[in-house]
């Protein structure tokens, strides 16, 4: 640009336009550039929040939005999405049963002992700080700390059977008040959802970061407690939901028929097995799907529902089959004995227990299998169908063992009890 | 033409004669307002009396029967089944007509059916919604007078037995006079409930009135309704006099004949709660309407001071509370008398331990007692101070040193105080180190009625009160009843509130003055001592009044309890005392 030497005429007012829109130009860009603004002062207390919004984390901001934030974990992959982990019933959505932890292969010591009020049929569900979740039939459900004290408790009001999911920030579980309850890690309510019969059965973790839970059918809830869809079905359901990589929500009725959905709540296919379904599925590393049945069958099917093979116990099946890593099924009977079965449904070793197995096994990092049975003892079996060794209770354990990265064993007892040994 | 007047004057007259006669002969009684007559005139009432037992019942059916025998009839049902029929001559034409109730699982059907050659003409006179929770029913009719016909039908529904009652009056198009609900047990109400329906001439008028004759557990109360000109009309003297006498009775024996005046008390006191629309809980219901107006009800309230009475000096306390409790916006209000009767017997109550205490300090105003630790309690009044139990060394704490013992897990948010407003009792929250604050019901004002004047005062030591704080939320108390009040981490309402039952588990950790961290045990004030509660053990409470409690003059005006559930601090009047046990 030339200089218009009339510019510097003495006494001369006149400017050129451009040199008189440059300053302005330049406040508009030093006004939008955040980078060379002077930050905002933050906020110290609601107070300074305008009407609704709050003081959150120094900033002013709605109440639902910061909810909507907690409820999605810090680790998501994006705004929305589900968290990358979740612990529940058997370890995992496939619920196969296994832990990457390792759990004692000799006789363990009693570490100690909470005393609920009633019944623990709940698997604890150990968070990734070492918290125990779980719930108990006198309608309360804690959080205790590793060392075995009560970090917070809650009181549902009704009975809670099943295991709690905890989910990135929130610790999910359903309860006899026909309700499913999501809280945050420190005990505080964050949604209800009203259903409309009794939660008899955990909640899974689809990988759509969508909740799905059962009681009078199948629903799938999003992490801020909003219903997505419900598909009923005519009977109570009792079992949690199992996630096939297929994309299928298997579900059991207790007219007993296996029921696959897909993820928008379609029904995929629907098989009729004989006999109640009292336990979650589980799904093999190759999609083979299992189940037992009230006829004391265990049952294989593929993924498009077709039944595989059938191998009778000699009583009720109501455990989920867990799955150990070289694809053979570990199973509990009503019949008192826990059976490992191969892939293509051959029995591998049969362990005789004093009582009917109610609860489902989990397997440890080295194979070694951790299931309780009614006849008060807690056994650990190895993978070739060994008794290490069996801890006496003193009470029916139904509650699925849950290993927590120290080792440490923690289950219910039938007394009320939570406990961790190691 | 004079004679064509007279012969239809003469004509006119003759009829009118004849109509005089025809009518005087037909057996049926023409009240002057035009209304049906409902009962036979005095000389045949004895024989009506008589004859009752001759009365004709219905007949009951089969199931999924529906066809109806009418005379040499039959009807046929166009929906559901019947359960019942009365074969009866409704219209005066000498050929027997039938009431029938039917069903379907929806719908209860009461309908008449005339006989009209071979057909049958059915008209419907009621019905009645049935719950979906509740099973099929069973049905009874029965002719109570030569006018009057009962009906009950009753349901095995999940919560318990249903009956419905129908009162129809015997004429050409009969009519509802009344219909009555027994409704199954609720959680206020368990008592079993009965009713039978007959009919006698309670007034001596000559005329057949209605008596529901209602057992509740060991109580009968005669419901009346009597037969007047313009229709049936309840008689309003009861069941209030039947629960006086019941409950004057209680009174006189309160003192000879403990056990005997507490039973007599409370089953006064479960009457009231399933008949009287005031308790809320009603499980009697008239042509619609839910429970019988009942008003203030003295019986009740006398009721009610005996129980109490009688809890207090059985030592068990905690009862008592939970009956006080009934004096609060309930028709039981006591009368001075009554409220005398109550306090005496708190005053006397013979406590399982001596509980004596010593004064720590004074304070002129009202403060906010709570315990920093075992042996630190904090004055928070006019001039804020923390006091060292064992030494009773006082330290000045400024603002900023003063915690709200009331406050959420994180601590951002403290109870500040509890209201009493139009909508009820509501606590008032808000950021602790702002001003601002927004209000959280505890307890909803019972009834539609709106206030009459705004109310909107701080709730006294006596009335309902935050305990303490829990991740869960608020954990509230009025005498013996402890609540949650769910909030989310803003404060906000996060759920219905909760009813816990006794030794239920409470939230935990609890922040608060007046409770334990582990809900264990909590303080409850009383006007003339103090209960320590203990929660999950259960019990009758410990009742705490030194034998000095009337020497420091004023009332209760702070509680608080120890960590360790120990020890309780109390400010009555201006001093602040120390309790011990």
């Amino acid at each position: 640009m030339t200089m218009d030497r009339r510019w510097y005429s003495p006494g001369a007012l006149r400017c050129s336009p451009q040199l008189l829109l440059a300053p302005a130009l330049l406040l508009v860009v030093a006004a939008c550039s955040g980078a060379r603004s002077r930050p905002s002062t933050p906020c110290m207390s609601d107070a300074e929040c305008r009407a609704d919004r709050i003081c959150h984390e120094g900033r002013c901001r709605f109440v639902e939005e910061v909810l909507a934030e907690l409820a999605v974990p810090p680790d998501a992959a994006e705004p929305g999405a589900g968290p990358r982990s979740a612990n529940g019933f058997m370890g995992d959505a496939a619920h196969t049963g296994r832990s990457e932890n390792r759990g004692p292969s000799a006789s363990p010591s009693p570490a100690w002992t909470y005393q609920t009020g009633a019944r623990v049929f709940a698997s604890p569900v150990v968070g990734g700080d070492g918290t125990v979740y779980v719930g108990s039939l006198d309608g309360q459900f804690v959080a205790l700390n590793p060392d075995g004290s009560l970090k917070w408790r809650y009181s549902a009001g009704q009975k809670i059977y099943p295991s709690a999911l905890v989910a990135g920030t929130s610790v999910i579980f359903g309860t006899h008040q026909q309700e499913l309850v999501s809280l945050s890690l420190e005990g505080q309510p964050r949604w209800k959802l009203p259903l409309q019969d009794l939660v008899d059965a955990s909640a899974t973790l689809g990988p759509d970061g969508k909740v799905y839970v059962v009681a009078n059918g199948a629903y799938a809830v999003d992490l801020l407690g909003r219903l997505h869809w419900h598909k009923p079905t005519a009977d109570h359901v009792r079992t949690a939901p199992v996630i096939h990589p297929a994309g299928l929500v298997v579900i059991g009725t207790t007219e007993g028929s296996l029921v696959a959905l897909r993820l928008d709540g379609s029904v995929a296919w629907e098989v009729a097995l004989g006999g109640a379904i009292e336990g979650a599925a589980s799904v093999d590393d190759g999609g083979r799907i299992y189940t037992g049945t009230g006829r004391g069958e265990i049952v294989q099917l593929d993924q498009a529902g077709s039944v595989r093979w059938r191998f009778k116990t000699g009583d009720e099946v109501r455990a989920t089959p867990a799955i150990a890593r070289d694809g053979t099924v570990i199973v509990g009977s009503y019949d008192g004995s826990v059976y490992a079965i191969s892939p293509t449904g051959a029995l591998r070793w049969k362990v005789a227990t004093g009582g009917r197995v109610r609860a489902s096994a989990r397997i440890d990092a080295d194979g070694r299998i951790y299931v309780g049975s009614q006849d008060n003892f807690l056994y650990c079996i190895d993978p070739s169908g060994s008794v290490l060794w069996r801890y006496n209770v003193g009470q029916d354990v139904d509650s699925t063992v849950e290993i927590g990265s120290d080792g440490t064993l923690y289950f219910g007892s039938d007394d009320g009890g939570v406990h961790a040994l190691r | 033409m004079n004679v064509y007047r007279s012969q239809r004057w003469g004509a006119a007259l003759v009829m009118f004669l004849a109509g005089g006669l025809v009518g005087g002969c037909s057996g049926r009684k023409q009240v002057p307002f035009g209304l049906q007559d409902a009962g036979a005139p005095t000389e045949l009432a004895v024989e009506a009396e008589a004859s009752a037992a001759e009365l004709p019942v219905g007949t009951a059916f089969e199931p999924d029967q529906v066809e109806v025998p009418v005379a040499e009839s039959t009807l046929v049902l166009q929906a559901g089944y019947a359960l019942a029929a009365l074969q009866l001559d409704l219209d005066g034409n000498e050929s027997i007509d039938a009431l029938v109730v039917s069903a379907d699982p929806q719908e209860v059907r009461l309908q008449a059916a005339y006989p009209r050659g071979l057909d049958v003409t059915a008209r419907k006179i009621d019905s009645f919604l049935v719950p979906s929770h509740c099973g099929e029913p069973a049905a009874e009719i029965r002719q109570l007078s030569a006018a009057l016909v009962g009906v009950r039908v009753e349901h095995a529904c999940e919560t318990g037995k249903r009956t419905n009652f129908w009162l129809i009056t015997i004429e050409a198009q009969p009519r509802i006079r009344e219909r009555i609900t027994v409704l199954p047990p609720n959680d206020r109400s368990t008592a079993a409930i009965d009713l039978d329906l007959r009919v006698e001439d309670r007034d001596a008028d000559g005329y057949d009135d209605v008596v529901a004759n209602v057992r509740i557990g060991e109580i009968d109360i005669p419901l009346a309704w009597l037969n007047r000109p313009g229709g049936f009309a309840r008689d309003l003297s009861q069941p209030e006099g039947t629960l006086r006498e019941l409950a004057d009775a209680a009174w006189e024996s309160l003192d000879s004949d403990l056990a005997g005046a507490k039973k007599r008390a409370l089953a006064v006191v479960d009457a009231f709660v399933a008949l009287c629309r005031e308790s809320g809980a009603a499980r009697i219901g008239l042509s619609g309407t839910h429970g019988l107006q009942c008003q203030q009800s003295p019986a009740a309230a006398r009721a009610v001071s005996v129980a109490i009475a009688a809890a207090i000096r059985r030592g068990n306390f905690v009862r008592a509370l939970e009956l006080q409790r009934w004096w609060e916006g309930t028709a039981a209000q006591p009368s001075p008398e009554e409220r005398e009767l109550v306090q005496a017997a708190w005053r006397k109550a013979k406590a399982k331990t001596t509980a004596t205490w010593r004064a720590i300090d004074s304070e002129g105003s009202r403060a906010h007692l709570y315990f920093r630790d075992a042996d630190t309690l904090v004055v928070d009044g006019r001039a804020p101070r923390a006091i060292q139990l064992s030494s009773g060394s006082k330290t000045r704490l400024s603002e900023s040193d003063i915690l709200p013992p009331v406050r959420d897990p994180e601590g951002r948010y403290a109870v500040r105080t509890v209201r009493v407003t139009c909508v009820g009792f509501e606590a008032e929250v808000g950021p602790i180190r702002s001003k601002q604050t927004h209000r959280i019901p505890i307890d909803r004002r019972a009834g539609n009625v709106p206030c009459k004047t705004p109310i909107d005062r701080p709730a006294s030591v006596f009335e309902w009160a935050v305990l303490g704080w829990a991740p869960q939320g608020l954990v509230a108390a009025s005498g013996d009843l402890l609540r949650v009040v769910p909030l989310n981490a803003f404060a906000k309402p996060a759920g219905r509130p909760i009813d816990l039952s006794a030794g239920s588990p409470l939230p935990a950790p609890i922040r608060g003055a007046r409770i334990t961290a582990d809900g264990s045990r909590y303080v409850i004030p009383h006007a003339e001592g103090v209960v320590v509660r203990d929660w999950r053990g259960g019990g009758a409470g410990l009742w705490l009044r030194p034998a000095d409690w009337d020497t420091v003059p004023g009332e209760l005006r702070s509680v608080a309890i120890s960590p360790d559930g120990q020890r309780v601090a109390v400010q009555k009047g201006n001093e602040i005392r120390l309790l011990s046990w």
